[in-house]
């Protein structure tokens, strides 16, 4: 619906404003901005009357924001005029639209990017003092820039009554007409009474006692609009009407109205977030997440399961918070638990630590779990707490680390009940492998978890409701933001080079695209440069993806951080030396400072020595850091990921040249985004998802300017097939079983599940049924509940309702397969993650090699010697499951158990990837960064979670009950040794520091150090004696190095 | 709507001319009691000061002082020409051609005497099944002078005219206005038709009107020169007409004579 205002306009009128617009958000590009069509202005003004005319209506909200939103854009997009009053006006106008546009990110950096007027001085005509002091207050209660803002909004009203006995009489007196006069001082001092009582409210939840605060402010601005009518003040009561209505809708994004009377721990949540204390105070509530916090009533939602569905930086998390603290107070009698799953280490390590921040004055314990697919003793130790002061309340980890977790029967253990689940970037269960594991760890949660509620956190999907309805029939609900709503401007555009005039020179221009996103659409190119930047010819770039892409950021990043996105890793390293080869880079430099003043180097210099110490001096990302270039891929250790990705978040650097794998849900503010790549090194499309994920994080919520998302292309046919690729809607959240079992069909012959377990989702499926039957515990029993089983899936719901043939021919196959399993120790399935297949494979592997228990001695376990590791790698190269990334964690060597297991030595036994790169990962005529590269994805990517899970499994299998036998001290010990492999160490003690985040170079000797302090063991007293290690005690335990390694594990842990 | 008024037209001869005209008003008599009647309800209010006391009680809620503003605005002054003459264009623009204003439909939030910024007169104009708005100036003279000084200059009634027409902030600012009168009464739907016909044309389809009161005797040269104009432009939007009417009661005796027995 659009309102009859805006349908009477002229689609011309309509689509010239928006180009004006457009324009205006575009122009820090460099193009002259075209001279502004008459229309334009007409247009604008249109967009305020629509406003103005929608807004006592009740049932118009959908048509008053979109007008409101129009109305905001045209007036942004116009300068201010001058003059302290008119320019007041202009800017108050401006903000309201935005607020009642449900734009407040974008009206908060409007007014942070403009200076307000100044409070007017004393001496100035009273009538002019009164209206200047009240848009002011205004406009600073719009801005709300912590609490200096509301601060200033109480003075400057009590100033204003102070002032007013002295100044009112003599300007009345004076006026031409005094009672026009009059009723304009009576229609601000409402206003300005109104403001306060906003102020206060918005910074204690209640104004004198009341929370009546909407009723409070609808009096002051009633008398307000009186007094505007009785003298026909017409401007006046429109910007009154406007504000009252924009008041309105501040109260509703207030933190505090969105909130109340929820329960007593979230109040203590919010004043903690509002305190003063808080470098960032939060007031408000962006429109997302008030819409579904309150509006569709997440808060106090009695609904089991929930998707929200938002767009990428509505501030996802935030709103599990709430829900969180709800779960917990609901479940507080029997300690209840909450467990929020997050695809990848960086975002479990991300969220854990805003968690912890969070929740740790509220007394809530928050804890997180590595990846690596083993219980080790540090985190089993974690887990059992029994301890109420310390035991965690909500627990962080990836989804594979949560099934073995659960399935490993730790709710038992723990003792406690899972009350929520929450899953972000739920969208994930669409893809492959995982996917397909998330949805079966949810469906296991499902069946055994009593009081399990579930908070699926999506961008946008269209099945929010579908998905919802499977883990819950009987209560759920989705949350679906129904607008498409935008944390700031973008702009999605194809970049080209063309020939210039010159030979060898070339120009470079942006095209922007329609999208299906309401993006900025501007009229022609945009010509981003000319000649010769970067020092490149014609012939460079006009057939290399990868040189256009450089070009294009080396253009973009004077206005802040660009990444670029390269399809494979060795792309990465080209963009990245093709801007460090710059011949104009000292230029551009010195011409930046001039224009910004100078940059700190302190971040850098920090990150680009942990890298050194990390790779070594030599290492080709040292000088490029020197460059504020940044790379992210997984060439390069976790650690020195996050560092590139906190590096980013501070503007420290100008380019960061990451692999598409970063589409994957980290927070990255940055100001441009250029994809040289669309695909995934596997040659598929980067789903819609994904893109539209991605390009949320050009310019997100806090930051300044349009975010640009810039596509390269070098030939027509590239840039139509982008133009197409743009097109393509967001899809459903399907379920991957669907399409496996169509394949397997496809395949011919019977459905003999048995046969698919070397796929990997195939056994991640068999596991499912496995865990089931074994939970079940009859075979009669379990036959008769398959279809009941397979119902758990979302999957099979889907297939059953589509192509029951299918599903017949499934379940029939699972009856088979039951059979099969019958009588086997299928609780080595869930305790390995292994198919049962492969499990017995296994068991007759570590038979025939002569593995026992007694092998896995941790003295002499990782000794040259000791063959062991050998022979067990010669069983694990025939696991389906982690034998393709046990060859890689070779370097491509293949199946050589030998080898690995001398890179797991020497790995575990302290050697740096400079080192292994040099033994193991160097190919003649290669460089040494590609050699480290290989050296970091084969042992980053691959050996660590791999070789690590392997063992794990095949403790397991050999041990099985003498673990239980050992003494508490050896049980640790034993537990442990996957962990030496995961963490890169070779004492118990280094696992420890490394669970608490301490970089690996760096765990050895602290832990050595503590030693020698005599520090006692396990992770509570490892954790202070850390937070009370002062630099000179880093130096003490790591040499000139220590105060580097110490702020890298504080950014690591999130603490800076 | 019928005039209740005896008028004769004086000029100018040309039937045909629409655009501009001089009319004389032949009854002093009718003349007073017009004034006494719509033109006094539109410049008084009954009901307000018992409304003040109210206003001013909450006023003490801001928590500034009330006792200025309070003594000034109960205090009585007598309207002045000029607003006389407002309310009597307003009035006559009524009888004639049924023009609506916003403040029939809302007697009681209107203060007597206030003054619009921007143009004297805003209002709704029936054309066929259709409204446009109406947007107008009014001048009241006495000036021997034939045209009078208050057609010419910056803040001449010409000037004025031509600014109306072509100031969209002026527009904007008029016509939230009134929307905000319209809604929610009978004129809404007259409101929507006239705000379309508005936004469907750029600004242009509205009726722009100036006039004149005069206590002198017709004379064709008061608005000859502007008004040739006018008929040269032909259907050229927006509408424009000015009207001179010449009143058989001098203007200093207008406020004598609408307020009297009051």
């Amino acid at each position: 619906m659009t309102s009859w205002a805006i349908q009477a306009l002229s689609p011309t009128n309509r689509r010239t404003a928006e180009s004006v617009v457009g324009e205006s958000l575009l122009a820090d590009l460099g193009r002259k901005l075209p001279e502004r069509p008459p229309s334009f202005a007409f247009t604008s003004r249109a967009y305020e009357f629509a406003v103005s005319s929608l807004l006592d209506e009740d049932d118009a909200v959908s048509d008053l924001r979109e007008a409101a939103e129009l109305a905001f854009e045209s007036l942004r997009a116009v300068p201010p005029p001058h003059g302290t009053e008119a320019k007041a006006l202009h800017l108050l106008h401006t903000a309201c639209y935005g607020v009642l546009g449900d734009r407040t990110p974008d009206v908060a950096r409007y007014l942070r990017s403009i200076s307000l007027p100044e409070r007017p001085t004393e001496g100035t005509e009273w009538g002019k003092q009164v209206r200047e002091s009240v848009y002011r207050v205004w406009l600073l209660l719009l801005r709300k820039d912590g609490w200096a803002d509301l601060d200033a909004v109480l003075h400057d009203v009590v100033s204003l009554r102070q002032a007013q006995a002295g100044a009112e009489k003599a300007y009345l007196d004076a006026a031409a007409s005094p009672k026009t006069s009059a009723w304009e001082l009576i229609a601000s001092y409402h206003l300005s009474k109104a403001a306060e009582i906003l102020a206060i409210y918005s910074a204690q939840g209640s104004v004198h006692g009341g929370f009546n605060i909407r009723e409070q402010l609808q009096g002051q601005f009633d008398r307000s609009i009186t007094a505007c009518e009785r003298a026909e003040l017409l401007e006046l009561h429109a910007t009154i009407r406007l504000l009252r209505a924009t008041a309105d809708r501040m109260v509703a994004n207030s933190i505090w109205t969105v909130t109340r009377a929820v329960n007593s721990r979230v109040t203590r949540f919010v004043s903690q977030l509002v305190d003063r204390s808080r470098e960032k105070p939060i007031f408000e509530m962006l429109p997302p997440q008030r819409i579904t916090l309150r509006e569709n009533g997440l808060l106090g939602s009695g609904h089991r399961a929930v998707v929200v569905s938002l767009p990428t930086s509505s501030g996802k998390t935030f709103i599990a918070q709430f829900r969180i603290l709800q779960a917990l107070n609901q479940f507080d009698a029997d300690r209840g638990w909450v467990v929020y799953i997050a695809p990848t280490r960086a975002l479990v390590n991300q969220v854990c630590a805003k968690l912890r921040r969070d929740f740790t004055p509220l007394g809530v314990v928050v804890e997180r779990v590595s990846p690596a697919l083993d219980i080790d003793g540090v985190e089993a130790e974690l887990l059992a707490e029994s301890d109420p002061a310390v035991a965690f309340r909500v627990l962080v980890g990836t989804p594979e680390k949560i099934d073995l977790l659960l399935r490993g029967g730790w709710e038992a253990k723990i003792g406690r009940p899972l009350t929520l689940v929450v899953v972000d970037e739920a969208h994930n269960l669409s893809s492959g492998e995982r996917g397909l594991k998330l949805e079966l760890l949810l469906a296991t949660i499902n069946r055994e978890c009593r009081q399990s509620q579930f908070l699926l956190l999506t961008p946008f999907i269209a099945n929010g409701g579908e998905v919802a309805k499977w883990l819950s029939p009987d209560s759920h609900a989705d949350m679906t933001v129904e607008f498409d709503w935008r944390p700031n401007d973008r702009a999605i555009a194809i970049v080209k080079p063309t020939k210039g005039d010159k030979s060898g020179d070339f120009n470079l221009s942006l095209t922007t695209m329609h999208t299906s996103k309401n993006t900025i659409e501007v009229d022609g190119d945009i010509v981003l440069c000319t000649g010769r930047e970067l020092g490149l010819t014609w012939s460079k770039v006009n057939n290399s993806l990868s040189n256009v892409a450089a070009v294009a950021a080396s253009c973009l990043n004077r206005r802040g951080t660009v990444i670029v996105v390269a399809g494979k890793v060795p792309h990465t390293w080209t963009v990245a030396r093709t801007l460090a080869n710059d011949p104009a880079y000292e230029d551009k430099v010195a011409a930046r400072e001039a224009e910004r003043g100078p940059r700190s180097n302190d971040d850098i210099a920090f990150v680009s020595d942990f890298v050194a110490k990390e790779f070594g001096t030599d290492f080709e990302l040292v000088d490029l850091l020197k460059k504020r270039i940044g790379l992210h891929h997984t060439g390069l250790s976790e650690e020195t990921r996050v560092l590139m990705e906190w590096l980013t978040e501070r503007g420290s650097l100008d380019t960061l040249v990451a692999t598409t794998t970063i589409a994957q849900g980290v927070n990255f503010p940055v100001s441009g985004i250029v994809l040289s790549a669309h695909q995934y090194p596997y040659g598929e499309d980067m789903p819609p998802e994904d893109f539209w994920n991605l390009a949320g994080r050009a310019a997100r919520a806090n930051q300044v300017g349009t975010g640009i998302i810039a596509l390269a292309a070098t030939t027509d046919e590239r840039a139509e097939v982008l133009r197409t690729y743009l097109t393509r809607n967001i899809s459903q959240l399907n379920s991957t079983l669907i399409a496996m079992v169509k394949a397997a069909l496809a395949r011919g012959g019977p459905l003999e599940l048995h046969t698919l377990y070397w796929m990997k989702e195939w056994s991640a499926f068999l596991q499912y049924l496995a865990h089931s039957y074994r939970q079940i515990g009859d075979h009669a029993e379990f036959a008769n509940q398959i279809e009941q089983v397979l119902r758990g899936s979302l999957g099979f719901q889907k297939l059953r309702q589509q192509d029951t043939g299918t599903a017949n021919r499934l379940v029939a196959a699972v009856h088979d397969y039951a059979a099969m399993i019958r009588g086997k120790p299928l609780a080595l399935v869930d305790s390995t993650g292994f198919s049962w297949e492969s499990v017995s494979h296994a068991l007759a592997g570590v038979g025939a090699a002569g593995l026992r228990a007694e092998n896995w001695d941790p003295s002499s376990l990782f000794s040259a010697r000791d063959t062991s590791l050998q022979r067990a790698f010669g069983v694990l190269f025939k696991v389906p499951e982690i034998r393709a990334e046990l060859e890689e964690a070779t370097g491509g060597k293949g199946r050589d158990g030998d080898l690995l297991a001398r890179i797991v030595k020497d790995w575990v036994a302290g050697a740096s990837i400079p080192d292994l790169a040099d033994e193991y990962f160097t190919v003649a005529k290669e460089s040494r960064t590609e050699a480290i590269t290989r050296a970091c994805r084969a042992v980053y990517g691959k050996l660590t979670l791999t070789a690590s899970w392997g063992l794990a499994a095949l403790q397991t299998l050999t041990a099985g009950d003498e673990v239980e036998r050992m003494s508490t001290a050896d049980r640790k010990a034993f537990r442990n040794l996957p962990s030496r492999i995961y963490y890169g160490v070779n004492s118990d003690e280094a696992i420890d520091l490394r669970l608490l985040g301490i970089p690996r170079n760096a765990a050895q000797p602290i832990a050595t150090r503590m030693g020698r302090l005599g520090v006692a063991t396990g992770v509570r007293a490892t954790r202070e004696a850390l937070n009370n290690m002062d630099d000179a005690a880093w130096r003490e335990a790591l040499g000139a190095g220590g105060p580097t390694y110490k702020r890298a594990w504080k950014v690591l842990e999130g603490l800076e | 709507m019928a005039l209740a008024l005896q008028v004769q037209k004086a000029y100018p001869n040309d039937a045909a001319i629409v655009h501009w005209r001089g009319i004389k008003v032949t009854d002093p008599n009718e003349f007073d009691l017009f004034l006494r009647g719509p033109v006094r309800a539109r410049v008084t209010d009954q009901d307000f000061e018992a409304q003040l006391a109210q206003d001013l009680q909450a006023l003490a809620t801001t928590e500034m002082a009330t006792a200025t503003l309070g003594n000034l605005l109960k205090a009585k002054v007598a309207p002045l020409d000029w607003e006389i003459g407002e309310a009597l264009a307003e009035c006559l623009l009524e009888e004639e051609f049924g023009v609506r204003w916003p403040w029939n439909e809302n007697r009681d939030r209107k203060t007597p005497r206030a003054s619009l910024p921007g143009a004297d007169l805003v209002g709704l104009l029936d054309d066929g099944d259709d409204t446009v708005f109406l947007f107008g100036e009014v001048k009241t003279s006495s000036d021997a002078n034939t045209p009078p000084g208050v057609l010419a200059g910056r803040g001449g009634l010409i000037n004025q005219i031509d600014t109306l027409a072509i100031s969209g902030e002026i527009h904007l600012a008029l016509v939230r206005w009134l929307a905000a009168r319209c809604k929610g009464t009978t004129l809404w739907d007259k409101f929507q038709k006239a705000c379309t016909r508005y936004l469907n044309s750029n600004g242009k389809d509205v009726a722009l009107v100036g006039v004149l009161l005069r206590d002198t005797q017709p004379h064709l040269d008061d608005l000859r020169t502007r008004g040739e104009a006018l008929a040269a432009r032909d259907e050229q939007q927006p509408r424009m007409r000015l009207d001179a009417w010449y009143a058989p009661r001098v203007i200093s005796s207008w406020v004598q004579i609408t307020m009297e027995d009051a």
